[in-house]
């Protein structure tokens, strides 16, 4: 595994070790993740990608190893609690069919007793950096596009301005082309609120036009961690430098 | 002083306790059961009593349960049926006997109303004549006569079998449809078959009456039952009505209601003016009206009733479900318990209510509730079981605690589901309420028990019509008050 010595680490992990039912996917694995970059991490499906994720934001608990989030290790118990500074958007969005598409973004802002003030000036720079207007906002989950629902879930990551946020094929369920007006949009946000991003995509495309670091996977390994360019220009692996002819 | 205090106290309520208390007058669930509450209750009130009449309380175990647990003051029962069913004893000793045994269950058993209403087997009138037929044993002589025989009468254990074989008679019946066979002998197809003692239709159909000479039937005599405590100026009132009624008078008194279609107020009545018994028209028999006067009073009951228990139900199975959804293993164990209820034949729900609860509205309610648990209980359950997993994990993934899982995603994901086990809870229990008139619960029950116990399919019509209607009415409740606050794309019923 190449790793470049630049990278600060948000989010670190150390000799994690995990198994489902005694078929064992990550042994000793350690992984960080710098502060404030877009850290795309790209495999086919059944690498482990996705479950990196949650162990990160424990919605699985690994049978070893540490977590630690900006600097301080994590528990089970407080993982929960670590949740609200890490947004989690998901391919399938999951915005809650009862609530109107303000409302999914605000619910958190909300629990958290922000001022109505405050929810709902986070929530108009929010849709103004994505491009919702408010009829849009409006809406009810199944009144929208998939384009819009993704930027909602998007926004709904972002409302409580979390450190960290974790996106899950969070732009694969819509088509090419608003998938481009999707990433200008998320881009934009994050020159101006700048936030360590891990980003699990399956298609190397999109890791290159958004992050500033790939980390590639295969059969729970990082085989090359390195900034887009360096990936690009210099794959590390047979494998990752059929990734990078096939998509680009 | 406190003492002269205490006794002024005491004076001063016990006069008014006399005044206000109101004796309860129950009855059996058929139509001469209905009659004798009738004649009783206004007896009473004729001499002064304040009555309450909670007439066609279903079957023996309800009426005796609630005697007991009083429920009710008074009703009529049969020596017969007090000696077997309620005391348990093996035949049916003298009246003096049964009055010890009854003291000893706290009850006491006031003197014969008159008449023997016991199985019988009647002959027609014209038959009788020409061959000269008046007792049972006669019919030895004549094997040429045609038996037709009820179902129920050829199975019973003291029924036809052993009869024959006391008699030694030389016949082989037929089976046939109660309700048929008085037709059958008008149409001479038949000859003789068994009835009642005190049948209505005895006289209707001119038939003979033959006589048990080797006291073969027990003896079903009608006495008033009351309890041990009970007050002696109700024994006094009631011991008047004393040998007033024989076979002959009840059978007439049975017509005028069954064939005559008069109501058993006016029966009732005109029967206590005729024997002396009170004096004039008493304003009291315009207390039972007609059924459409009652109507409005039945639905608010039935209503009462059905609210009351859903309310309840929600109260309880909603939050029991939420608390356990959770667990598995206490999740089944609910849906098998409430399930369980549900097995229970409501009848049986019912009877079994009276020990512990007594009759009335609130046993009602008590068993209404029960077995509107399960509709709830299952839904909240499945609602909140299968709720789509990107739901749950995108709840859990941003962070929201449990709790406010539950409150902001699992249970407003969930209404729609439980609203619609509320509703099918709804519609279960407005018609099962109709089964609460048997424990004097009121409701539209109560002209569909009357109107089965007096084959009254008008008045049988008169609750369950309104019963459909109401369900019908509920039905559209639900699906309004469903399009007004839960949005389309939630709903999940058929509507």
């Amino acid at each position: 595994m190449q790793v470049d010595s630049t990278l600060k680490a948000a989010v670190e992990l150390r000799n994690i070790s995990l198994s489902f039912d005694s078929q064992p996917l990550f042994q000793n694995f350690s992984f960080e993740l710098p502060t404030e970059k877009i850290t795309a991490i790209v495999g086919a499906s059944g690498c482990g990608k996705s479950t990196l994720l949650k162990l990160i934001n424990g919605l699985i608990q690994p049978d070893d190893g540490e977590i630690h989030i900006c600097g301080q290790q994590v528990s089970h118990n407080d993982q929960a609690e670590w949740r609200r500074h890490m947004g989690y958007a998901v391919q399938q969005i999951g915005l809650f069919p009862h609530l109107s598409a303000a409302n999914n973004v605000v619910l958190l802002a909300q629990l958290e007793q922000w001022t109505e003030s405050s929810i709902q000036e986070r929530l108009s720079y929010l849709a103004e950096k994505m491009g919702l207007d408010q009829a849009i906002l409006s809406r009810f989950p199944h009144e929208l596009s998939g384009g819009q629902a993704q930027r909602v879930g998007l926004c709904r990551a972002m409302m409580l301005k979390p450190p960290i946020l974790l996106l899950d094929e969070a732009f694969s369920a819509v088509d090419p082309i608003t998938r481009m007006d999707i990433y200008q949009y998320f881009l934009r946000l994050q020159e101006t609120e700048p936030r360590t991003v891990l980003l699990i995509t399956h298609d190397m495309r999109e890791a290159v036009k958004l992050s500033d670091h790939i980390a590639v996977m295969q059969q729970g390994e990082i085989v090359q961690f390195a900034p887009v360019e360096q990936v690009v220009s210099q794959p590390a692996t047979d494998y990752v430098a059929r990734l990078v002819q096939e998509h680009i | 002083m406190s003492r002269w205090l205490f006794f002024l106290i005491v004076g001063l309520l016990l006069p008014l306790q006399s005044i206000a208390k109101t004796v309860v007058v129950g009855s059996k669930a058929f139509n001469e059961g209905y009659l004798l509450g009738e004649i009783i209750a206004q007896k009473l009130a004729h001499d002064g009593f304040d009555v309450e009449r909670k007439l066609g309380l279903g079957k023996t175990i309800i009426t005796y349960e609630a005697l007991k647990q009083g429920e009710i003051d008074v009703y009529v029962e049969y020596t017969g049926t007090l000696a077997q069913a309620i005391l348990k004893l093996e035949n049916t000793p003298s009246l003096k006997v049964l009055q010890q045994r009854a003291k000893k269950e706290g009850l006491k058993v006031l003197p014969r109303l008159g008449f023997n209403n016991t199985y019988a087997l009647v002959i027609s009138e014209q038959i009788a004549k020409q061959n000269n037929i008046s007792s049972i044993s006669d019919l030895v002589n004549h094997p040429d006569l045609s038996l037709g025989i009820s179902h129920e009468f050829l199975k019973r254990k003291d029924g036809w079998q052993p009869l024959a074989a006391a008699y030694d008679l030389p016949y082989q019946p037929v089976g046939i449809e109660h309700s048929l066979a008085y037709q059958a002998i008008a149409n001479e197809q038949i000859a003789i078959t068994d009835a009642y003692t005190t049948d209505g239709d005895i006289a209707r159909y001119q038939l003979r009456i033959l006589k048990d000479d080797k006291q073969f039937f027990p003896r079903y005599d009608a006495v008033p039952l009351i309890r041990n405590d009970a007050d002696p100026a109700l024994i006094n009132s009631l011991q008047a009505l004393a040998n007033r009624i024989d076979e002959a008078k009840m059978q007439q008194l049975n017509s005028q209601v069954v064939n005559d279609d008069q109501s058993f107020a006016e029966v009732a009545e005109q029967f206590l003016i005729d024997e002396a018994l009170i004096k004039s028209k008493s304003s009291e028999s315009q207390d039972l009206n007609s059924p459409w006067q009652l109507l409005p009073r039945y639905i608010v009951e039935h209503l009462q009733l059905t609210i009351l228990a859903l309310i309840c139900s929600c109260l309880v199975g909603i939050p029991l479900s939420i608390a356990v959804y959770r667990q598995p293993k206490a999740s089944r164990m609910l849906v098998y318990c409430t399930g369980l209820l549900q097995t229970i034949p409501s009848i049986a729900l019912l009877a079994l209510m009276i020990p512990l609860l007594g009759i009335g509205w609130i046993p009602a309610v008590v068993a209404l509730f029960l077995y509107s648990l399960l509709p709830i209980v299952r839904n909240t359950l499945t609602a909140l079981l299968t709720l789509d997993p990107v739901m749950q994990q995108v709840a859990v993934g941003m962070g929201l605690t449990p709790r406010e899982q539950l409150r902001h995603v699992y249970i407003p994901l969930a209404v729609p589901m439980i609203f619609s086990g509320i509703r099918t809870a709804a519609i279960i229990n407005i018609g099962t309420a109709t089964l609460a008139a048997f424990i004097g619960a009121g409701g539209l029950g109560e002209p569909i028990v009357m109107g089965l116990s007096l084959n009254d399919t008008t008045l049988v019509l008169f609750g369950a019509v309104p019963a459909a209607l109401l369900a019908i009415f509920t039905e559209w409740l639900f699906e309004g008050v469903e399009r007004r606050f839960i949005p389309a794309h939630l709903r999940n019923t058929l509507s």
